[in-house]
């Protein structure tokens, strides 16, 4: 799979990723750390997330971790970026750098305000 | 009771992301429920279902292209033989002459007519003037012979045949159990086996 190839990402998708990036975490780590990214404004559900997340594995995004501690549910499985996956993150985040560009030249954009 | 219709959800998720996923599932389902509420959490469900079995899984690809496959076969094979069967052009001398019955009352061309439902139509027609002409062929007339049916069934069975021996599950059991498990763990490892060849591949 090609990092271009898979472009644009859903929003499931790059909120994983992003929550990803950071370290490897757990389907519930992974949902909490898309709800504080978003600022509460999206929640990923249990069925979206690991629907996405197999979509990924499969892909080769996103790869099983063995890493857990003693003291975790057995249930929880740790999830982590692949290379591929950080390519694809940053093929991602390119493209959304451009289109930002694109809209600042042509949108007259209010300035935002300096804190006092 | 949420969280047992949240349970049957996730049992009817297909096999390979049931084994994979659902314990996990539910064990989050039990961890959000207070905060999130059990009606989005089971919408969520719901939709994940459907993109499972809809969008995810190869099931519905091969039954649409085996139904495909023989309505074309049906098709192709029908035309070939000239449009219409030959009980097809019977039934259509007989809704013609039952047409004629209806404009003068009379049924003079009994004799000339086959059996059955077409008999049975034209009584009721010369009995009642006044009801509408037939229009079009009856049921019986539609122009897909015994023969091109035979050859589309035959050919559904040979391509489901020839699916599962490629190893397409099509949503029935085929194999054992202990071949069913061997199967799903090779498909676990696959993703990590090549997502760890490319990482070294990155690496050199």
């Amino acid at each position: 799979m090609n990092a271009e190839t898979s472009l644009p990402l859903s929003r499931a998708t790059l909120y994983i990723l992003l929550a990803l990036a950071g370290e490897d975490r757990h389907g519930y780590g992974i949902m909490q750390e898309v709800a504080r990214q978003s600022g509460g404004q999206y929640k990923l559900g249990p069925g979206t997330l690991y629907d996405n997340l197999q979509k990924l594995a499969d892909q080769g995004v996103v790869a099983e971790t063995s890493s857990r501690s003693a003291t975790d549910d057995p249930r929880r499985r740790y999830y982590r970026l692949t290379g591929l996956g950080r390519k694809v993150l940053a093929a991602e985040v390119a493209r959304l750098e451009a289109v930002v560009r694109e809209a600042r030249r042509h949108l007259p954009m209010a300035k935002p305000e300096r804190a006092i | 009771m949420s969280r047992a219709i949240y349970r049957s959800l996730l049992w009817l998720h297909p096999a390979a992301f049931r084994d994979r996923f659902a314990a996990e599932m539910l064990w989050l389902y039990d961890e959000t429920v207070g905060s999130e509420g059990a009606a989005a959490l089971l919408a969520d469900g719901f939709a994940s279902l459907v993109r499972q079995w809809l969008t995810r899984r190869l099931t519905w690809k091969v039954a649409a292209a085996v139904i495909g496959g023989m309505l074309e076969v049906g098709l192709v094979l029908a035309l070939s033989r000239g449009g219409y069967s030959d009980r097809a052009r019977a039934a259509n001398r007989v809704s013609e002459t039952a047409t004629s019955i209806d404009s003068d009352g009379l049924a003079t061309d009994r004799t000339a007519l086959p059996s059955g439902v077409a008999n049975s139509r034209m009584e009721t027609n010369a009995a009642n003037p006044q009801a509408a002409p037939a229009r079009g062929l009856p049921v019986s007339a539609l122009p897909v012979g015994d023969a091109p049916l035979g050859f589309a069934v035959l050919f559904g069975i040979v391509f489901v045949y020839a699916c599962r021996r490629r190893g397409f599950q099509l949503g029935v059991r085929s194999t054992s159990p202990a071949r069913r498990r061997l199967r799903r763990d090779q498909i676990r490892e696959m993703p990590r086996v090549e997502a760890e060849s490319r990482l070294s591949i990155i690496a050199d």
